[in-house]
């Protein structure tokens, strides 16, 4: 199911491939960089990070979003290889709405299963509002994607993610339910948090269900649904394992209507200066803020209709 | 200047930095890697940065190739002795010849 597959940059997904994914929720791994190239695409963003003049937020804790000051992530998250095997499950028009970065060092506990798909954001424990909010059918496979990209190897002693397949067909959880917090806990494996305080049938046990490991290499990345079912398991490796997941959806999709500040880990940032980025096709909604440069003036490439 | 001359101007450098300011001299002269002198990898890039800035004629700028060797102290200080012997002054070729090797000032 998940054998690894080598295309070129302007190859979308083959029709195997794209019913394979609406089966599973998820596709991949597909090489991206060489794992000789990846970690130094990542220690370039690592400098830009320092030396960005122009950041989105100024936190030093939350981890969102550095696709929009740091070049080699602007550049990163319309790679054509990523945005043309996106489009044969979304279509063309495509905007990246948020990335996150997903560092484990040695030793670190697995990701809780979860499963999300408005990426709903608590105000308070009676107040919660979705990240994005859907406002048309598709016709396409789908209008949300996940993409998580390895920059270190990602192997299951490095807390390789994992998915249950098919878990896309149905809720398990109840994402709009807020969750407590504690961060000493054993059970709060998801950034702190239960995630298994929203199963919906709380006897329902994920580790039951069939589970698929996505070993990567690093510059390999997979595709997948935010609401397909997904973890990862713990690091028990002597090194650090890193991740960037970019995010994208259709233009037809609003982005955090009503929200205007993010609180996470303990720290809460400012979404003045938040903005997508059309990545791919035409935005025909101007439901968004697009941006055409990142915060420090890079371009941001985009992919056009013929996939270069 | 021999790897412990190195060391001992890596401690001193480090000690008026604002995240090494609470380090003594000796715990950052026995350090064996960054993680020991609790420093985060961004702010070591920082303390490079600062480096640059005393020690050349601002011209060079980091290399990616250098934040991979920046997680413990002699990988720190090799890029040190790189970043020293790679500056070249406002009016050089950018590139210098130093030690048998050649070393390009700049990055992409």
């Amino acid at each position: 199911m998940a054998e690894s597959i080598s295309d070129t940059a302007t190859r979308g997904l083959t029709a195997e491939q794209v019913e394979s994914f609406k089966k599973n929720g998820f596709i991949g791994p597909f090489d991206l960089y060489s794992e000789e190239e990846a970690p130094l695409i990542w220690s370039q963003a690592m400098i830009e990070m320092v030396t960005s003049a122009n950041k989105p937020h100024n936190s030093t804790i939350i981890n969102y979003d550095r696709h929009l000051d740091c070049d080699a992530l602007s550049a990163h998250i319309a790679h054509p290889t990523i945005v043309n095997k996106l489009r044969s499950l979304m279509g063309d028009d495509i905007i990246c709405w948020k990335t996150n970065i997903f560092e484990k060092q040695p030793g670190d506990s697995g990701t809780g299963f979860h499963q999300v798909e408005a990426f709903v954001v608590y105000e308070s424990e009676d107040v919660s509002y979705p990240s994005l909010r859907y406002t048309e059918v598709s016709a396409a496979a789908t209008q949300e994607l996940t993409v998580w990209t390895a920059f270190s190897n990602a192997d299951k002693e490095h807390a390789c993610l994992r998915f249950l397949p098919g878990s896309h067909e149905q809720w398990y959880y109840d994402e709009t339910k807020p969750m407590t917090r504690n961060v000493e806990s054993k059970t709060h494996d998801f950034f702190g948090y239960d995630y298994s305080e929203l199963k919906l049938d709380k006897d329902w046990d994920p580790s039951q269900h069939e589970i698929v490991d996505m070993p990567l290499k690093a510059g390999q990345f997979v595709i997948f649904l935010a609401k397909c079912i997904h973890g990862s398991h713990p690091n028990v490796s002597g090194d650090k394992r890193l991740g960037l997941a970019s995010r994208y959806v259709s233009p037809s999709v609003r982005v955090y209507e009503q929200i205007d500040r993010l609180s996470n880990f303990g720290d809460s940032i400012s979404l003045d200066n938040h903005g997508c980025v059309l990545v791919s096709g035409e935005d025909r909604y101007g439901h968004n803020r697009i941006y055409e440069r990142n915060l420090n003036g890079f371009p941001f490439p985009r992919v056009e209709t013929d996939g270069r | 200047m021999g790897a412990d001359d190195y060391r001992h101007k890596f401690a001193e450098f480090l000690a008026t930095q604002p995240v090494g300011g609470d380090l003594s001299y000796e715990q950052i002269i026995r350090a064996g890697t960054r993680e020991e002198l609790g420093i985060s990898s961004l702010n070591m890039i920082m303390v490079l940065l600062n480096y640059i800035k005393k020690y050349t004629n601002g011209d060079i700028t980091v290399r990616p190739e250098w934040v991979l060797r920046l997680n413990d102290v002699d990988g720190i200080i090799s890029v040190l002795r790189e970043i020293d012997t790679s500056d070249v002054g406002p009016s050089g070729s950018g590139a210098s010849e130093v030690g048998g090797s050649r070393v390009e000032p700049a990055l992409s």
